[in-house]
């Protein structure tokens, strides 16, 4: 067994347990040395442009690509038929649900590149190589794709009306997934008898991720060796290489993915997308290496977006506002295509995630998955975490102004006590851990609650309506999965750790060697990590649900406790003395009660170097490891909204915002807090400004930065920032996954401030975004 | 497909090859607007002449009558310029709306003007500070009211040949001032939802004795609203002046409905802003501060 974390005497360490200290690869990113996939060029590369559709659902007559191959530096247009020719299966299927009635959810067969219909606006249907970046362009402008349109249906209640287009044959009415969960029974019940239910409409806005770095990918592929090689961003090398292998018909072995540096992609980047495959296949046809590089107009159509549900939510109280029952009846959408989009967010996600930090003995939760002609919907930053928060805390909102009750009061009569842990919920889950109440009154006080008055008065002074919201989240994290821990000490000295997870901006590198750091003693400088390099691992859960420090923490733990077991063997040879008394501690292996003992850096030199060792002695400290992880963790916390609005435009503005979080033990707070910041500005442009729009032809109104409002760094307030840490019992760290709370706290927040500014309007409920013209037009329609 | 480029030296020449070129040619400015519209394909000019080697096109002159403003000077330029600031500060704070501080660089408020954007921020402000632009052409030279140039979305009244050589603004009179407000959807680098500009000018008592009023985006070309004026003049901007103003900018709106703004509230807002930007006006004519910021 390991020596326990002892984050008290290591706290003092620069690089210990609980340091804000700054990410490894800032100097790198800042100075623009980074390498991006499109920052790299491989020798003789040529270049892909996708050929997407124009329109949002027609059947494919012809696909001219004759032109296309006599333009200058051409050298090759390819079809899905093509593609089918060389070999390429069917796209991967994702996660697997079952409807009510216990028959499996649909999945209809995929191929990379549609050959019959299209069924959403930048749906790729080919793809040029040439040499040049602009030789592609032109030509791919010249293949001409005869499209007979048909109607297309973009909201999912119209798709699964009677008559509405349908976008595959065997699937009827466009429902993938008839999904149930809950006592119906017992929640009608409830609902009949409750002194009061409360029940609002929400939609929750389909959003584009916007991340900064657009996908890119180059494909190769080597004969002599029967290998594919593939560089890409993503969020997890050994998971995007058995997902290849499904479509290639390869062996795993045969493929090598390869992730650099990584621009953003907050779940978006987790999925096979068909232009990887392009670039494959085109690597291969043609022997050398093929770029390609999206566009930020076609990142708009091709990225999977996120969100997109449409819930009615009811919660039924008694007479003391004790919450009864909670139930979600609605929509996910999940666009056009399944193999990038999934629909675990309005489901299971939701089920996990709608109960918070509040005792709710029933819940039903029943979600229509449906197809529509839009653009794929998948993971993004919560994946169905942040919406079923916002729910609840909407409902709580309107129920108690519905009520007459404080709202404050109502979420103290609901809490999960302090003392009720382990506590199940009627989703299943088993919190380990948390102070509700506490956490609660912390952010009142951060948040200066009491003095809000005062403050509102200033504001109407200026003729400004001001708000004051809460949103009390709590998200079901980290799902359990195996992690690689490796760890090898390198010839050069250095310390390299090697997990399948993946940083595409958190700044993994840093917290990993803290822990490391802490467990082995060995200099934080020193301690390099490796995790895009799928030949390197032999697991990898990869990174998404706020889960990598649990999952690669908890990894790099159990590895050192190995490491530890090995130098001890080799150490007591060195130092002559029975393995039994040598203890560990402090990056030393010591001969108990004595001072003779050696560093472990000093070992490994040793090792290095050579050594005459015994034959049954390990002769490195290496370790490679494989993690069976830890079970979901439970972050929580309550984010505090203060906003101020204009009622003669509607522009709203958020003037300050405090939160207090409980993310266990937290390894490195500096990377917390920024991490949190990020959640909450995204959380603040999907309240306030973002919304994806598609005309009734299905075509993208909100195809660039223009007309797609994305908030910049002016539209949020300075964070005032704190926390309320209760350490998780269910992880080796205690920690609680922090990377998509921002999102969970804000979304809620927001809206009820927006709502409390509103409320003198007699205005219940307004949907996000709350943009000016929907804030006018709702005090519009109010005074009428 | 070909493309010439030419850049000539002097008005003779410039008009000269304006005259006699066959096929669209496109004048160059700074460029913010033109460029895009070549990326994308939007316009496929034969020629396009960039006038900024024309002298006294760059740069602004003040002299006892006023200011001229060459027709290319960037705003950058117009932004650091102190006596315009003074002078016209719904100008200067127009102008400066346009794009980002790259784009300050090189956008010119004869490009805006020209590139007839019924959102283009600097127009309106221009128009309530009564800048008049001096049009050079094949029949010399001609000076037109900026509120004359712009004829409808993409369209300007110039005649083939014609190009905007600079604007003339006159000093202005004791206790005067403007101010210019635009709505948008976020905080900076957006189009206009609506742009109203307000300039006054007082008696010593705080009467406003001379006022013009403008809106943009609100209607296919930059309205000056003649009415709005009326309503403050006369008036100290009492509650009552601008509820009239209010009124009457309501009034002579005739905005489209799109994603960027419906029409019931670009019309609303063109009320409130143009309330807003008289009081900003009127505030700074009696050399009070009052921010930028609506």
């Amino acid at each position: 067994m390991n020596v326990a974390m002892d984050a008290d005497s290591l706290a003092t360490l620069k690089f210990g347990i609980g340091q804000p200290v700054p990410r490894k690869e800032d100097p790198t990113l800042l100075q623009g040395q980074g390498r991006y996939t499109d920052d790299i060029s491989l020798s003789g590369q040529l270049y892909a442009v996708i050929v997407r559709s124009q329109v949002a659902h027609g059947r494919i007559l012809s696909i001219d690509t004759e032109t296309a191959a006599a333009m200058p530096g051409v050298l090759g247009v390819y079809t899905g038929a093509d593609l089918v020719a060389a070999g390429f299966g069917l796209m991967p299927k994702g996660l697997a649900f079952k409807n009510r009635d216990g028959s499996d959810m649909a999945k209809p067969d995929q191929l990379p590149l549609t050959t019959d219909f299209v069924r959403y606006v930048g749906d790729p249907v080919a793809f040029v190589v040439a040499e040049t970046q602009m030789q592609a362009r032109d030509a791919a402008e010249a293949v001409m794709v005869d499209i007979d349109p048909l109607p297309a249906v973009t909201e999912p209640a119209l798709a699964v009306e009677p008559g509405a287009p349908q976008l595959y044959p065997n699937v009827p009415n466009n429902l993938i997934l008839d999904y149930h969960y809950g006592d119906a029974e017992g929640v009608a019940k409830a609902m009949s008898a409750a002194a009061h239910v409360t029940k609002l409409r929400i939609r929750n806005n389909r959003i584009v991720v916007a991340q900064m770095e657009p996908r890119s990918a180059i494909g190769e592929y080597d004969p002599a060796t029967d290998r594919w090689t593939l560089r890409l961003g993503c969020q997890g090398v050994f998971g995007m290489r058995q997902m290849l292998s499904s479509v290639l018909g390869a062996k795993t072995g045969n493929i090598h993915v390869l992730t650099g540096h990584v621009g953003g992609s907050f779940g978006m980047k987790a999925s096979l997308y068909p232009e990887y495959l392009c670039a494959l296949h085109a690597g291969r046809a043609l022997g050398k290496p093929v770029k390609w590089t999206d566009e930020r107009s076609d990142s708009f159509l091709s990225d999977s977006h996120g969100r997109d549900h449409d819930f009615t939510a009811e919660l039924a109280l008694d007479e003391d506002g004790k919450f009864l029952a909670l139930r979600l009846n609605g929509f996910g959408n999940v666009g056009a295509v399944m193999s990038n989009s999934t629909p675990q967010p309005s489901t299971l996600n939701a089920v996990k995630n709608s109960i918070g930090v509040y005792r709710t003995p029933l819940l039903e939760v029943n979600t229509k998955i449906v197809f529509t002609n839009t653009t794929p919907v998948g993971p993004y930053r919560g994946a169905g975490r942040p919406e079923a928060n916002y729910y609840m805390e909407r409902l709580i909102d309107t129920a108690a102004a519905e009520m007459g009750i404080d709202r404050i009061e109502l979420r103290r009569r609901n809490h999960i006590a302090a003392d009720a842990f382990p506590y199940r919920t009627p989703s299943g889950n088993d919190y380990d851990s948390g102070d509700f109440p506490a956490l609660l009154d912390h952010a009142l006080a951060l948040a200066d609650w009491d003095n809000f008055s005062t403050r509102r008065t200033e504001s109407r002074k200026r003729g400004k309506l001001r708000g004051l919201g809460v949103g009390q989240y709590l998200e079901v994290t980290a799902p359990p999965g195996a992690e690689m821990g490796g760890i090898r000490f390198e010839p050069d000295g250095a310390v390299t750790i090697i997990t399948g997870t993946l940083d595409y901006g958190q700044g993994h590198a840093t917290p990993f060697a803290q822990v490391l750091s802490n467990q082995l003693g060995v200099p934080f400088d020193k301690i390099r990590l490796i995790q895009g390099d799928s030949d390197q691992l032999i697991a990898g859960g990869g990174t998404g649900g706020s889960k990598s420090i649990i999952t690669s923490g908890g990894a790099i733990i159990e590895a050192s406790g190995l490491v530890i077991d090995k130098g001890k063997k080799i150490a007591a040879h060195v130092l002559e003395a029975a393995e039994i008394d040598i203890e560990f501690s402090g990056g030393r292996f010591n001969i108990a009660g004595t001072d003779r003992g050696i560093g472990i850096m000093e070992l490994a030199a040793k090792l290095r170097e050579g050594m005459q060792l015994p034959p049954d002695m390990p002769t490195t400290l290496d370790v490679a490891h494989i993690y069976k992880g830890a079970p979901s963790s439970f972050p929580n916390g309550c984010h505090v909204a203060e906003v101020e609005i204009d009622p003669d435009t509607g522009e709203t503005e958020v003037v300050r915002y405090s939160m207090v979080n409980d993310f266990g033990v937290v390894i490195n707070p500096l990377l917390v807090e920024g991490q949190a910041h990020g959640g909450i500005v995204q959380g603040i442009g999907q309240a306030l400004r973002e919304r994806v729009v598609y005309d009734e032809d299905g075509q993208l109104m909100t195809g660039s930065f223009m007309d797609y409002c994305l908030p910049r760094a002016v539209d949020a307030p300075s964070f005032a920032f704190d926390a309320h840490s209760v350490p998780a019992r269910t992880n080796l760290l205690g920690a609680k996954g922090c990377g998509e709370a921002g999102c969970a706290g804000a979304l809620p927040s927001v809206m009820n401030a927006v709502v409390d500014a509103l409320s003198e309007f007699g205005i219940r409920h307004i949907d996000m975004p709350a943009t000016p013209e929907a804030v006018w037009a709702a005090i519009a329609a109010a005074r009428t | 497909m070909s493309l010439s480029y030419a850049s000539p030296t002097t008005v003779n020449e410039a008009v000269a090859l304006l005259t006699g070129a066959t096929g669209l040619t496109k004048i160059l400015s700074g460029g913010t607007d033109l460029l895009v519209q070549l990326r994308s394909g939007r316009v496929k000019p034969d020629i396009i002449m960039d006038t900024k080697k024309i002298p006294g096109i760059l740069g602004i002159i003040e002299t006892e009558a006023g200011f001229v403003i060459g027709a290319a000077t960037p705003g950058a330029v117009i932004g650091e310029h102190a006596g315009l600031a003074a002078a016209y500060p719904g100008i200067v704070e127009a102008a400066n709306l346009i794009g980002s501080t790259q784009v300050q660089g090189r956008a010119s408020l004869a490009g805006n003007l020209c590139n007839a954007s019924p959102a283009a921020d600097s127009v309106p402000a221009m128009i309530t500070a009564g800048a008049i632009a001096i049009v050079v052409g094949p029949n010399g030279q001609r000076a037109v009211p900026v509120e004359q140039i712009v004829i409808g979305p993409g369209r300007t009244s110039l005649a083939r040949g014609e190009f905007i050589l600079e604007f003339k603004l006159p000093k202005p009179a004791a206790r005067s001032s403007g101010a210019y407000l635009r709505f948008i959807p976020r905080t900076e680098m957006d189009i206009a939802v609506v742009g109203a500009a307000v300039n006054v000018t007082l008696d010593a008592a705080g009467v406003i004795t001379h006022a013009r009023v403008s809106l943009g985006a609100v209607a296919p070309t930059q309205l000056l609203v003649v009415d709005g004026a009326n309503a403050i003049i006369g008036s100290k901007l009492d509650d009552a002046a601008l509820a009239k103003l209010d009124a009457a900018a309501r009034a002579v709106c005739n905005p489209i409905d799109d994603k960027r703004g419906t029409i019931d509230f670009r019309i609303k807002v063109a009320g409130v802003l143009a309330r807003r930007a008289a009081a900003i006006a009127v505030q700074r004519a009696l050399g009070q501060a009052a921010g930028t910021k609506h």
